[in-house]
C-alpha cells in the first residue's frame, strides 16, 4: 500500500515548502479580493431563499446559467451589451420564477422540508434540458471588450470583468441588506422568515412574499450568470458546479446571511488561491469542498450566524 | 417533516407512505407492498437471460442495479428521513474498492465484493458521525460536500489512477449471464434486507425517529444510534450495487463513478415510485429506465420528461405511483364490499 499514501506526503511536502519560502503572496490576495464579488453574487440568491423559506434551492445554479443564456439571447437578437441587457434579463427572470414559487413550491412548503427540495431537483432538470434544446451542449460565451482586457492592480493583472463583478457584488449585497433592514417589503420578508404564521396574522401576504423572494433571488442570480458568461463560458449543465461554489460560500458566511456572502465569498476565494499555491491547483476542489464539510460540521450556522439581513 | 403532516392532515403528506381511507388499507400498503415488490422482482428475473438477447440482458443488469440503489437509498432517505444527496459516494467507493482489490490482490470476485461492502460500510459509519449532527437540509448539503471532497481526492489519488481511473482486470471481467444473475441477486437481497428491517423493531424505531425525534427519545430511542445504523446499512447496500456497476462498466473514473446524478436517480426513483414503501423504488427505477430507453433517440428530452413527471408526482400524486395504486385498490375493494353487502 506504499503507493496508496503518496498523495498525502506529497501535498504535505509542498505545504512545508510553501510555508518556508512564502513572503507575502500579493497576487493571490489581489485575486481573492476580486473573486469575492463574483462569489458573493453567485451565493446571494441562494442565501436569500434559504434565509426566508428554509429552502435549499437545488435549481439555483441553473437559474444563474439561465440568466447567462438570456444574455446570449439578447446579445444575438438585439445586439445588447450583456450588462445593459440585465435591464431586460432581471425582469424576465423575475416574471418567469415568481409563478414557480407561487404555484409549485408554496404548496409543497406547507407539506414539509423535503418535497420542495426534491421539486427543485425537477426544476433543475427542466431548465438544463430546455437550455440544451435551445442552445445545444456547446459552450456559449459573452464577449464584450471588458471580458478580455485587464488592468494592473498592485502588480497583478486583473481582468476588468472581475473589477466590474466586485463593484456589482458589493452593491448588490449592500442593497439587499439595506432593502431587508430599511424597506417595508424587506421588513415583511424578515418577519415572514422569523415566523410565517405570526407574519400572516399581522396581515403580511406570506405567499406573495415567498414568491417575491424567489423572484428577486432569480433576478440577482442573473447578474452572476452574466458575469460567468463574460469571465468564463456557459454550458447548460454548468449550473451544478456553480451551485456548489455558492453552497460553500453560504456555509462559510452563514446560511441565510446576506452580508455573510461577502465574507464567505472572500473565504472561498482565499482558500482556492492559497490552497492552489500551497498544494497545487489540482487540489483546489478538494480544499473547497473539504472546507464546506468541515465548517458545516463545526459551525452549521457559519461564521456570521444565520439571521437574515 | 411528519410533525407538519400531523398538524395538517388536509394537506396530506407528499412524501410519506400512502395512507388509505381506512386502517385496513394502511395495512395493505405495508403487507401487500412486500408481496408486490417480490412479484415485480420475480417477474423481472423469470423473464431471464434465455428469453433475452445479450443487449436486453445488460439492460436488465442496469435496471436491477438502479433498483437496488434506489431501494438502498430508500432505507435511509425514505424510512429514515435523512435526505442524502451524496449517496453517489458509496456507488463510487463500491466500484473502486472491488476493482482495486482485484487489481492488486489475489482475492476472488466474491472477496472483492465483500471488500466493497465493508469499505462502504466503514466510510458510511465514520462519515455518519459528523454528518448526522446536521439536521434536515444541512445534512443534505453536508452529504453533497463530502461526496465532492472525496471525488476531488480520487482525481488526485495516484493509487486510484487519478482522473484516468481504474480498469477492471481480467479476473473481474464477467460474462453477461454472470452479471445479470449477480445484479438480480443484489436487488433481491437489498429488497429482502430493507423489507425485513422496516418491519423489525429497528425499522419501527427508525420511522419513529424520522417522525418525531424528541418524542422517540422520550420513549428511550437513541435517535443518533438508529440513524447511524440506517446510514451504515444503506451505505453497505449501495456499495454492493456500486460494485455491480464496477463489474458492468469495467472502467471507472472519478467524475462518473462519484457523480451526483447517482443520488438524483435514486431520489427520483423513490419519489416517483413511492417514498418509504418497498415496491416504490422498484417501480420508480423501472419506469425511469424505460423512459430513458424510449427517449433515447431524442436523448435531450429524457431529463425534461423526468423533471416534469417528478414535479407532477410531487405536487399532485402524494405517495407516488405505489401510493396511487394503493388508493385505487382501496376504492375498488370498498366498492366491491358495498356491492356484496347490499
Amino acid at each position: 500500500m506504499g503507493a496508496a499514501c503518496t498523495a498525502a506526503p506529497n501535498a504535505f511536502t509542498r505545504l512545508i515548502q510553501f510555508v518556508s519560502t512564502s513572503k507575502t503572496q500579493l497576487t493571490e490576495l489581489v485575486n481573492s479580493i476580486f473573486y469575492t464579488g463574483l462569489y458573493a453574487t453567485l451565493a446571494l440568491g441562494l442565501t436569500l431563499v434559504f434565509g426566508v423559506m428554509r429552502l435549499v434551492n437545488l435549481a439555483h445554479g441553473d437559474l444563474i446559467i439561465a440568466g447567462g443564456y438570456l444574455g446570449v439571447f439578447f446579445g444575438v437578437n438585439l445586439g445588447l451589451d450583456p450588462l445593459v441587457a440585465l435591464l431586460l434579463i432581471v425582469p424576465v427572470m423575475m416574471a418567469l420564477t415568481y409563478p414557480i414559487q407561487r404555484g409549485l413550491l408554496n404548496p409543497l412548503l406547507a407539506v414539509g422540508e423535503e418535497p420542495p427540495l426534491v421539486a427543485t431537483f425537477g426544476i433543475s432538470l427542466v431548465i438544463e434540458t430546455v437550455l440544451q434544446i435551445g442552445y445545444s451542449s456547446n459552450a456559449q460565451s459573452l464577449n464584450p471588450s471588458y471580458g478580455v482586457t485587464g488592468i494592473d492592480i498592485l502588480g497583478t493583472n486583473v481582468r476588468v470583468i472581475f473589477v466590474i463583478a466586485l463593484v456589482i457584488g458589493v452593491i448588490l449585497v449592500l442593497a439587499t441588506h439595506f432593502a431587508l433592514t430599511r424597506l417595508r417589503v424587506g421588513k415583511a420578508l424578515r418577519a415572514a422568515s422569523e415566523d410565517a404564521e405570526a407574519a400572516a396574522s399581522l396581515g403580511i401576504n406570506v405567499k406573495h412574499i415567498y414568491a417575491l423572494t424567489f423572484a428577486v433571488a432569480a433576478g440577482l442570480s442573473a447578474f452572476a450568470g452574466i458575469e460567468l458568461g463574460v469571465a468564463f463560458s456557459l454550458t447548460p449543465t454548468a449550473g451544478l458546479s456553480w451551485l456548489l461554489i455558492a453552497f460553500t460560500v453560504i456555509v462559510l458566511g452563514g446560511m441565510g446571511s446576506v452580508l455573510g456572502t461577502l465574507v464567505g465569498g472572500f473565504a472561498v476565494a482565499l482558500a482556492q488561491e492559497y490552497g492552489s499555491l500551497a498544494f497545487g491547483p489540482q487540489y483546489q476542489d478538494l480544499i473547497v469542498f473539504g472546507l464546506l464539510v468541515v465548517v458545516l460540521v463545526i459551525r452549521p450556522n457559519g461564521i456570521f450566524g444565520r439571521r437574515l439581513g | 417533516m411528519s410533525a407538519i403532516e400531523e398538524t395538517r392532515p388536509d394537506q396530506g403528506a407528499a412524501l410519506t407512505p400512502p395512507a388509505g381511507s381506512q386502517g385496513g388499507n394502511r395495512r395493505l400498503a405495508s403487507r401487500g407492498g412486500g408481496v408486490v415488490a417480490f412479484v415485480i422482482l420475480l417477474a423481472a428475473i423469470a423473464d431471464g437471460p434465455h428469453l433475452l438477447g445479450t443487449a436486453n440482458e445488460t439492460l436488465w443488469t442496469t435496471i436491477f442495479t438502479l433498483m437496488a440503489l434506489a431501494q438502498a437509498w430508500n432505507l435511509l432517505g425514505g424510512y429514515g428521513g435523512q435526505f442524502s444527496i451524496g449517496h453517489g459516494l458509496f456507488v463510487g467507493l463500491g466500484g473502486y474498492t472491488s476493482t482495486i482489490l482485484l487489481l492488486h490482490t489475489g482475492l476472488p470476485v466474491a472477496g472483492a465484493i465483500a471488500g466493497a461492502v465493508l469499505v462502504s460500510g466503514i466510510i458510511g459509519a465514520v462519515s455518519a458521525v459528523p454528518l448526522l449532527r446536521l439536521r434536515g437540509v444541512y445534512y443534505s448539503v453536508g452529504t453533497i460536500g463530502l461526496l465532492l471532497a472525496v471525488q476531488a481526492w480520487f482525481t488526485n489519488w495516484g493509487y486510484a489512477g487519478q482522473t484516468t481511473g481504474v480498469v477492471m482486470p481480467a479476473s473481474g471481467t464477467l460474462g453477461f449471464n454472470a452479471q445479470y444473475y449477480m445484479a438480480a441477486g443484489v436487488v433481491v437481497l437489498t429488497t429482502v434486507v430493507v423489507w425485513g428491517l422496516v418491519r423489525s423493531r429497528f425499522g419501527r424505531r427508525l420511522m419513529a425517529v424520522r417522525d418525531d425525534e424528541e418524542a422517540a427519545a422520550e420513549l428511550g430511542v437513541d435517535g443518533f444510534k438508529v440513524k447511524l445504523l440506517a446510514m451504515t446499512i444503506s451505505a453497505m447496500l449501495v456499495g454492493l450495487a456500486g460494485s455491480m456497476n464496477g463489474f458492468q462498466q469495467l472502467t471507472l473514473e472519478p467524475y462518473s463513478a462519484f457523480s451526483i446524478s447517482w443520488a438524483i436517480n435514486m431520489i427520483l426513483a423513490c419519489v416517483i415510485g413511492g417514498l418509504a414503501t418497498v415496491p416504490g423504488p422498484l417501480i420508480g427505477a423501472a419506469l425511469m429506465f424505460e423512459l430513458q430507453q424510449r427517449l433515447q433517440g431524442s436523448s435531450d428530452l429524457a431529463p425534461l420528461v423526468e423533471g416534469v413527471i417528478l414535479l407532477i408526482v410531487i405536487r399532485f400524486v402524494p405517495g407516488g405511483i405505489w401510493g396511487l395504486l394503493c388508493r385505487w385498490w382501496a376504492t375498488l375493494t370498498e366498492l366491491v364490499a358495498r356491492k356484496s353487502a347490499s
